[in-house]
């Protein structure tokens, strides 16, 4: 059964039933994964998946449930337990399903580029990417992880009141950790490419990059700790930006989980830092011109010059606040109920290279790792504790490579305190269902604790 | 569902192909999450997902395939498709019969999930709400700080049929439940939270073991702890890590980095270590998922292979890695039961199950009488790990400063650093109070259920993060 049938067959089981407002969210996937080591195809997956979940709001209240099974019986089944768990729900803000008066910004055609390139060609990416980053350096010992894959979803949002719509995506890109030794200590590094389209697409580059990292952090030390003013890699900038989705998430603001509720219209952050969600970035993987309800998407200025304008929303949200919902519903697979997310998440460049931001820091660190996000940093708190690696930096050049430190400090304190912009918004190492764009950030002070004794 | 004799063509075709194993696993899953926010129930989702992985191997390259088109014809084209891309010579094939095993179930359940009505399920979580809301006295100071409460339920009742080219064919049903809470305790604009979440391979008589108002009220006094308490110091100091979640230690410092994942390629700070001394003396490690109804256990790992109770470092020396079939191939090492994944969608690989350190002699009072100054890390969060360099990062829910052995103020916000193999060496004393705890732990075969445990330990040297440096 395809989409349209299953869809057909839910509706006509909810009409009968005399349900009058209800919804189909629907998605079709593909994925493609090519993983080599030591010039062999290592693993390969080829793979497929669809599914369902049926939504319908009883006086207010929103039940669900999900199928990959898309047959009559189950059609039924879903009708019958998203009524059952309506049922349960004692949530005082009313659910609404989208009424269909918006109007949709053009796209551009899905074409499904990616399955029409041959696998012969996909797997000579791989290799290339592989032997590029083995060949970089004498130092780089082993490459664990060189990865091709490309993957395309379709969507769908259908619902009583009329509004059916389907659009596809597709993305591809590669990535890949090269390991540098001295034979002391190993490093790693890791970097990746994806974009819309195959066409264009540099593995070679982007694997030489990532041998780079690798080796360029060989004969870390650790530093004393103190207070350091930093410079934040863009994709490290990016990873931090996902504390701040959560935060401008309006359900987490309208049930006091945010640190920004109560704060619109006010500064939260430096005057230099404005932040925008994007529908549509040119080669972007998570452009969608509608959103997991069926709502347009926009542009959306989330803060202007350290101001916060807005927050995201979804028709619950927006009618709670009485504002116009912003399109950022998002569910990342049909089995998840629908929560709150921007599609691409972009901080505005500013005028300095990463070059230049040195040379402004003079003394400081330039840091291109944390790990530990999703247990180092509070998205309620604000807290951050992660463990850091990057570089020295003195008189405004690189000075050694940095490990075992660690960064702390709260994230909004911290964004009150960009002290310089880096020139280009890039994509981010991408987490969760939506991009983030982010330039290299300077920030004048955070709190570093390193294993260096005091002297 | 698919009928023997059609796994057996499909199995057949991987091989026709070019490849010199295949395997299907098929999985039928039913699942329930319900979230509360402060004693209301928001959300209510439930589901069905039902679909089938297919594995070949030629040596030691893999293809895998995944598809909820469950018709025999799309299941034999995707097996050709992922068969051919192997790029070995295509062979004729005997068919081959497959022998149906069946092992002792390792979670039993009493009370199954379809039979208890949904708002015996919410009333379950009302208690840990009210637990949480209740844990300081109405009227006090400390009760106006409590903020919101979280409180989330989740059943999951998975069932697995797995068969593969030897000739194997076997079922696994692995239901668990666990019950979230998070509170967060406010106070002048800063937000502190606490959590607590227990779960296990259980029907919902888990209910009746536990008593759900206790978890609110750990989730309400850890985050009530910690909203007025100071900030971590910052350096290198004796870190005593509490029981149960504080497992999570070992878990990232050494577990992972004992994955054949990570060790068939050589990426692994462990790689060639077995028999050598590695840790301390008083270091003895375990990953067991066979432990009755634990959150990690299942009768077979996701390969098929029964699970099993792998001794990992024995009075400080290695003893073995945690292997999956293929990875097995690479090493020229025997499965160990660790195949695991999250779900069809994700071919398996070695995965850690219930992983603890043993317990000790020492009483964990002694162990902070005896540590001059230091931080107590009583309750931790997750963490993370690069088996490649050893270089682990974990956080700690709820700290306590440590001077001249006594227990002396709350810190907040710290993180704990440093390199498994150097850690494992520095850890000098360890409790006898050994518990475990619950976890999902993430990695490339998607997210699972893990038990972490420890007696209480101390590690004699570790880099905290906070921000008083």
């Amino acid at each position: 059964m395809n989409f349209e049938t299953f869809k057909n067959a839910v509706f006509d089981i909810a009409a009968k039933k005399g349900l009058k407002n209800y919804e189909l969210f629907g998605m079709e996937q593909r994925e493609f994964e090519i993983n080599f080591f030591e010039g062999a195809i290592e693993g390969y997956k080829d793979a497929s998946s669809s599914g369902a979940s049926f939504k319908t709001i009883v006086d207010g209240k929103a039940g669900m449930s999900f199928t990959e099974v898309w047959t009559p019986e189950t059609a039924e089944k879903i009708i019958d337990d998203a009524c059952e768990n309506s049922q349960q729900v004692d949530a005082s803000d009313p659910e609404f399903i989208y009424e269909g008066n918006g109007s949709y910004r053009t796209f551009p055609p899905f074409e499904d580029r990616y399955v029409k390139l041959p696998v012969e060609e996909k797997i000579a990416y791989g290799l290339e990417m592989e032997k590029a980053a083995k060949a970089h350096h004498p130092s780089i010992v082993n490459i664990p992880h060189c990865t091709y894959f490309d993957a395309a979803e379709r969507f769908y949002v259908s619902n009583s009141h009329g509004v059916h719509l389907e659009c596809g995506r597709e993305g591809g890109g590669g990535y890949l950790v090269a390991v540098a030794s001295d034979g002391k200590a190993a490093k790693t590094g890791l970097e990746f490419v994806a974009q819309e389209s195959p066409v264009g697409l540099d593995f070679v580059t982007m694997a030489q990059k990532a041998a780079e990292r690798a080796l360029k952090k060989l004969g870390a030390k650790s530093i004393k700790s103190g207070k350091y003013p930093i410079i934040l890699d863009y994709n490290m900038v990016g990873e931090l930006l996902s504390l701040f989705s959560f935060m401008i998430n309006a359900e987490n603001v309208q049930k006091g989980l945010s640190l920004l509720a109560g704060k619109l219209h006010r500064a939260i952050v430096s005057p230099a830092i404005t932040i925008v969600n994007e529908p549509y970035i040119e080669g972007g993987i998570s452009n969608i011109p509608f959103d997991a309800e069926g709502v347009p998407t926009k542009t959306l200025t989330i803060v202007q010059n350290g101001i916060l304008e807005t927050f995201l929303h979804r028709i619950k949200t927006a009618k709670k606040d009485g504002v116009p919902p912003t399109g950022n519903a998002t569910r990342g697979r049909y089995n998840q109920a629908p929560a709150i997310a921007p599609q691409n998440l972009l901080l505005r460049a500013g005028p300095l290279s990463l070059e230049e931001l040195m040379r402004k820091m003079g003394d400081g660190l330039y840091i291109t790792d944390l790990q530990g996000m999703h247990s180092g940093a509070n998205p309620y708190s604000g807290q951050l504790s992660l463990a850091a690696e990057g570089f020295r930096i003195e008189n405004g050049k690189i000075a050694y490579p940095v490990e075992q430190i660690t960064i702390a400090g709260n994230v909004l304190e911290l964004f009150g305190k960009v002290a310089g912009i880096g020139s280009e918004s890039k994509l981010s190492l991408p987490s969760g269902n939506f991009s983030v764009y982010c330039p290299d950030l300077y920030f004048s002070e955070a709190d570093i604790a390193g294993t260096e004794s005091p002297s | 569902m698919l009928q023997k004799q059609e796994m057996e063509e499909v199995l057949s075709i991987l091989l026709e192909a070019g490849g010199d194993f295949g395997e299907l696993f098929f999985e039928d899953t039913r699942s329930a999450e319900m979230s509360m926010i402060d004693g209301k129930l928001e959300k209510v989702n439930s589901g069905r997902i039902c679909g089938i992985g297919l594995r070949a191997f030629l040596n030691t390259n893999a293809v895998y395939a995944y598809t909820n088109d469950l018709s025999i014809e799309n299941l034999k084209g995707t097996a050709r498709r992922i068969g051919k891309a192997l790029k070995g010579l295509p062979k004729p094939q005997e068919p081959f019969i497959l022998n149906e095993k069946h092992y002792e179930t390792k979670l039993p359940v009493l009370l199954p999930f379809e039979i208890i009505e949904k708002r015996e399920k919410k009333h379950v979580m009302q208690m840990a709400n009210e637990g949480a809301r209740t844990y300081a006295p109405s009227g006090s100071a400390l009760a106006d700080l409590i903020g919101q409460i979280e409180v989330s339920y989740l059943e999951k009742d998975q069932y697995v049929r797995i068969a593969n080219t030897d000739g194997m064919l076997t079922e696994d049903r692995r239901r668990r439940t666990r019950l979230t809470t998070r509170v967060i305790a406010a106070e002048n604009g800063q937000k502190e939270t606490g959590s607590s979440s227990p779960g296990y391979g259980t029907g919902f008589e888990f209910y009746n073991l536990i008593d759900p108002r206790e978890v609110g009220q750990e989730a309400a006094r850890i985050a009530l702890r910690m909203i007025r308490a100071d900030y971590a110091p910052a350096g290198m100091m004796p870190v005593v890590i509490g029981n149960g979640f504080g497992g999570v230690i070992f878990h990232e410092a050494c577990g992972h980095s004992l994955e054949a994942t990570s060790v068939a390629k050589g990426a692994s700070v462990f790689c060639g270590k077995v028999g050598q001394k590695i840790a301390n003396d008083c270091v003895n490690a375990v990953d067991d998922g066979t432990i009755p109804n634990a959150w990690g256990t299942s009768t077979v790992d996701d390969e098929g292979t029964p699970t099993q109770r792998n001794q990992l470092i024995e009075n400080g020396i290695l003893k073995g890695y945690l292997v999956d079939r293929l990875n097995a191939r690479k090493m020229g090492a025997n499965p160990t039961g660790s195949g695991r994944r999250e779900n069809y969608t994700y071919a398996p690989t070695s995965r850690m199950s219930n992983t603890f350190l043993m317990p000790g002699q020492s009483i964990p009072e002694e162990i902070i009488a005896n540590t001059e100054r230091g931080l107590y890390a009583k309750t931790m969060g997750g963490g993370s790990v690069q088996p490649t360099t050893g270089e682990f990062n974990f956080a700690v829910l709820e700290g306590y400063l440590i001077e001249k052995g006594r227990v002396v103020k709350p810190v907040r916000g710290a993180t704990l650093i440093g390199k498994g193999h150097e850690v494992l060496e520095k850890i000098d004393m360890i409790g006898n109070d050994l518990t475990r705890s619950q976890g999902m732990c993430g990695s490339i075969s998607g997210s699972i259920p893990a038990d972490v445990g420890q007696p209480t330990i101390r590690v004699s040297e570790l880099l905290v993060g906070g921000r008083n440096a």
